[in-house]
């Protein structure tokens, strides 16, 4: 498990955080013990030796007084080190919290301090800076803290956005209505988030004060010119760059490299931000691969004459050590022309996973390890990148869950009709634009001119889901494949959306493969349909057949969770447990775990998927005979036939 | 149900201010209903009619602009921050959105404390009892060391649920906290629900967009379409023998999983090809065509008459107790059951 403390622990494990971390805690250090490291006195001055470069006796040679570089260096680090945290701590701690504060409370707090917000950034603060040290030489910690104090308006702007948003979070909405004082929301679950943010900029801003402060220690403002101070240093090593090319290296380098470590850990902040390192450290190419053996004609599987057909589809996705776990094994089903074939099944299931191998769109790795995928009598697993893009373009229709975000908001829905049609098709713009009208006809909106000239946003969600249909149908697809497509919607309007596949099916002969976990949708809209259950197929039949006579007892138990189905007031029947995640998987039944009728014999060897009759399949040793022995009770539910 | 209310709503309005000279939207228009102890309410419509908007103005945080709300007497229309504090144990609430609703950065037993820490005066070694007890009652024993996303959405959604009742609540508004999980997940936490309301005899607002689950668990079924009540009544009445032409529509639009035909008055046309065949009672524009005066359905209505456009229909009382805003009640109503009256006439 990782708990935030693991996961700070994680953060200082990569390389990008422990070097850069390390040299400024190794610098720090050695300026802080200054005086036990040096070996010479920073003032003791030895005019016989000037200009030396590096030697035994001095590490970093001497500059133009003969004072030793590495003394200097060394105590020259605490006004430049001081500074910078002192400038640091007064932009972070007044940001943060002014921040936090006016995003949270709003009202009269935030409007005072947008105000004086804007108040500040308008001044130069360098001028306003010179101008306080002309009043107050020699006090460079006033001089930091007022960078700080100027440069914290921006990180409050910064930070209340933020807040503005956690604000809305419903945990803390929750925390709210809970009756948490306001003082506890603010420290426990507006600041962490806050935090976060403002890490970037404080990093960032932390290398900003050493430029400042070594440039002011440079022009000889701020602290007296005898003490030592690395913007004094270069200043000096400027003076004698004509003689001494050595002098300006290891002050020069060294402000250099704090700065550089600064940024290198307001990146790390930045990668730790956006969230902990998972995926994206997985190897692998997206897409399909196909095993060498598998392609070889002689053992190439029969090839009916089916519009898309799954012969043995076994998908994998590399784990975190890059092994490869197959998530959806030994998948066959077929889809006809003009045929509705719906895939039912629980989340992580594998139901949108065979989806997206089929359009070629597995992400994160996934690979189709074994069998085949053939569309229109061309074999898919065979594909290149390339061709597969052209197909998707032409032959296969693809919808999401979520309509509104499908469609890129930059654009009017005009625009994207457009883009659609002329993607394949070589046609002139105002034909496209007629051919965009066209589609929106199609998909029953009433008034396509108006919905051209609108932005997604401006949809509402069915409205939304029938324009991005009509983006699929621009290529006059034979496949549809539908991932939840009335999920998100409303029943009105999911209604309408299944009406209008019925009325596309039948007019234009579409073949659409329906991914639902609504025993209605599919029973309603589908020809036949397939059961998935952790990954391989557990039933599949004609669906009046399946909702009738469900003959595996996960059909039956998921069929009987459904609200519509039981009498009200006595509890719902419902399968124990969940879905057992891919490394929990057993050689034998999948469901044994959960399922009521399990003998010792269920898990003892891998069940196959028997072929019972025409057009069934299930895969369960005892479904002959539970067929037989138990009153069903789905039957039972039927109205007197 | 009058005499043993918990909670009573009337003529609530609320409207949210959009630029500063517009009009404020309504999004509820003068809504009554009433929650008793002990049971349940089911709030049912599509999404934009406004019912997650009735919790939060229940809740304190919604722009109240009329009407009231009462809560064992009191009216917590307009409550002062602190008292709203200490109303805070009795009225709870679980939202849809199981992951945003739970902080990522705190393991779950530190969320399910965190109200009881601020409401009670516990030794740290009660809350650790109390809050394990309550993990172990929604079904996630020894589960409070773990974080959020170590757990499935139904499982999140019970470490929601035992938040809202480690304080012991009166009232829990339920804001669609079942229609992102799996039918079986949802059978789970439905039955939870039932069997929790049955041992601490707490009251639900249940919120949900589909009608078939709002039945299974309420006793009262309020249907609202763009902040107003449309139909109001005992649940299985308004279930099986809805007479509010929105409600029909509603309860057409879900598709039975069985050849069931109907068990409810001939809504639906029997076997599957009709029903693919039927045209709906039109598509909502979206638009912000809000009805000055007439009925905010009268735009999609099957069945709307010139009345229905011009003028708001009155509240009508039928003989089963229960509510409707329908012009055409009275001439509905005789037909009901008798085969002759269906949402898409024709």
């Amino acid at each position: 498990m990782i708990g935030a403390n693991d996961r700070w622990l994680h953060a200082l494990r990569r390389p990008r955080v422990y070097i850069p971390g390390g040299f400024i805690l190794v610098v720090v250090l050695a300026c802080v013990g200054a005086g036990w490291l040096s070996p010479f006195s920073p003032s003791r001055q030895d005019l016989t030796n000037i200009d030396q470069g590096p030697s035994w006796r001095h590490l970093l040679g001497t500059d133009s007084l003969g004072r030793d570089v590495l003394s200097r260096l060394l105590y020259g680090g605490r006004p430049a080190l001081l500074g910078v945290a002192e400038g640091t701590v007064v932009f972070a701690v007044v940001g943060i919290s002014l921040g936090v504060l006016s995003g949270y409370f709003g009202g009269w707090l935030d409007r005072v301090v947008s105000w004086l917000g804007d108040w500040v950034l308008t001044l130069p603060s360098i001028i306003v800076v010179l101008a306080m040290l002309a009043v107050f030489p020699s006090d460079m910690s006033m001089a930091m803290v007022t960078f700080g104090l100027l440069g914290s308006a921006g990180l409050t702007r910064v930070v209340r956005s933020t807040a503005l948003q956690t604000r809305e979070e419903l945990y803390v909405v929750a925390a709210r209505l809970g009756g948490v004082s306001r003082r506890r929301i603010v420290l426990r679950h507006m600041l962490p988030p806050a935090v976060a943010t403002a890490a970037v900029q404080v990093f960032l801003f932390a290398g900003v004060m050493l430029l400042m402060q070594s440039g002011l220690a440079f022009i000889g403002v701020g602290m007296s010119p005898l003490q030592p101070s690395w913007g004094g240093m270069v200043a000096d090593a400027a003076s004698v760059i004509a003689q001494d090319k050595w002098a300006l290296l290891p002050s020069g380098g060294l402000i250099a490299l704090m700065t550089l470590a600064f940024g290198l850990l307001a990146d790390a902040a930045r990668d730790m931000a956006s969230g902990p390192p998972s995926a994206r450290t997985w190897t692998g190419m997206p897409g399909v691969h196909h095993l060498p053996g598998r392609a070889d004609p002689a053992n190439a599987p029969r090839v009916s004459g089916a519009l898309l057909e799954l012969i043995g589809v076994t998908i994998a996705y590399p784990d975190r050590k890059g092994d490869l776990v197959p998530v959806v094994t030994d998948v066959s089903c077929e889809v006809d022309i003009g045929e509705v074939v719906g895939v039912l099944g629980e989340s992580g299931c594998g139901k949108s996973t065979v989806a997206l191998a089929i359009m070629g769109l597995l992400a994160g790795g996934g690979t189709v390890v074994s069998g085949s995928i053939v569309f229109d009598g061309q074999r898919l697993t065979e594909f290149d990148e390339k061709t597969y893009a052209r197909l998707r373009g032409t032959g296969i229709g693809f919808i999401s869950q979520d309509p509104i975000g499908s469609l890129d908001p930059n654009f009017r829905v005009g625009s994207l009709l457009r883009e659609a049609v002329r993607a394949h098709q070589r046609i002139s713009s105002v034909k496209a634009r007629q051919r965009a009208l066209e589609l929106l006809e199609m998909v029953r909106i009433s008034d396509p001119d108006r919905v051209v000239r609108c932005y997604a946003h401006e949809l509402s969600g069915g409205m939304a889901q029938r324009v991005a249909i009509a983006v699929a149908l621009a290529s006059d697809p034979k496949l549809l494949i539908a991932d939840e497509p009335t999920t998100a919607l409303d029943p009105t309007v999911q209604a309408e959306i299944m009406t209008l596949f019925q009325t596309l099916r039948t007019e234009k002969c579409l073949a659409i493969l329906l991914v639902s976990h609504d025993w209605g949708i599919v029973y309603q809209n589908c020809s036949k349909a397939i059961v998935m259950y952790a990954g391989q197929i557990v039933e599949q039949a004609p669906t009046v057949e399946l909702v009738t006579r469900p003959n595996h007892p996960y059909t039956k138990a998921l069929l009987e969770s459904n609200p519509q189905l039981v009498t009200k007031g006595r509890p719902l029947p419902v399968i124990a447990g969940t879905v057992p995640p891919p490394s929990a998987w057993t050689e034998g039944c999948r469901f044994a775990e959960r399922c009521q009728y399990a003998l010792p014999a269920c898990t003892a060897h891998a069940v196959p998927l028997v072929r019972i009759s025409d057009n069934r399949n299930v895969r369960c040793i005892r479904s002959v005979e539970l067929r037989e022995i138990e009153p069903d009770v789905i039957t039972s539910l039927l109205p007197g036939d | 149900m009058l005499d043993d209310a918990l909670l009573e709503i009337h003529e609530l309005s609320v409207g949210f201010r959009r630029g500063w000279r517009a009009q404020p939207v309504r999004a509820l228009d003068g809504v009554s209903m009433c929650i008793p102890r002990g049971k349940t309410v089911g709030l049912v419509g599509e999404s934009g009619s406004g019912k997650t908007t009735l919790g939060r103005a229940i809740l304190g945080i919604a722009p109240i602009t009329s009407g009231s709300v009462t809560f064992q007497g009191e009216s917590i229309t307009h409550t002062s921050i602190r008292r709203r504090r200490q109303l805070a144990p009795y009225i709870q609430v679980v939202f849809q959105d199981s992951n945003g609703s739970l902080s990522p950065r705190l393991s779950v037993g530190a969320s399910v404390a965190e109200p009881l820490r601020a409401c009670k005066q516990l030794s740290p070694a009660k809350v650790r009892n109390e809050v394990d007890a309550v993990l172990e009652r929604v079904g996630l024993p020894g589960s409070a060391r773990r974080y959020p996303h170590e757990f499935s959405g139904g499982q999140r959604q019970r470490v929601a649920i035992a938040r809202a009742l480690v304080l012991r609540p009166r009232l829990v508004i339920c804001d669609e906290v079942v229609s992102e999980l799996d039918l079986s997940v949802r059978a789970q936490v439905l039955n939870l629900l039932a069997d929790l309301q049955r041992e601490y005899g707490l009251s639900y607002l249940f919120i949900a967009h589909n009608l078939s689950v709002v039945h299974y668990l309420s006793d009262w079924i309020v249907v609202i379409y763009r902040g107003r009540v449309m139909e109001s009544g005992p649940a299985t009445q308004i279930y099986n023998h809805p007479i509010h032409p929105y409600t029909r529509l509603l309860l057409s639009s879900e598709p039975a999983p069985l050849p069931v035909g109907d068990v409810r008055d001939n809504l639906r046309p029997v076997g599957r090809d009709a029903a693919k065949s039927t045209p709906r009672g039109g598509t909502d524009l979206g638009g912000s065509t809000t009805t000055v005066g007439g009925c905010p359905f009268a735009t999609r209505c099957p069945v709307a008459i010139d009345i229905c456009r011009s003028v708001r229909p009155n509240e009508a009382v039928t003989s089963d107790s229960r509510t409707v805003f329908c012009h055409l009640y009275n001439a509905v109503a005789p037909l009901i059951g008798s085969g002759d009256y269906a949402v898409n006439p024709g």
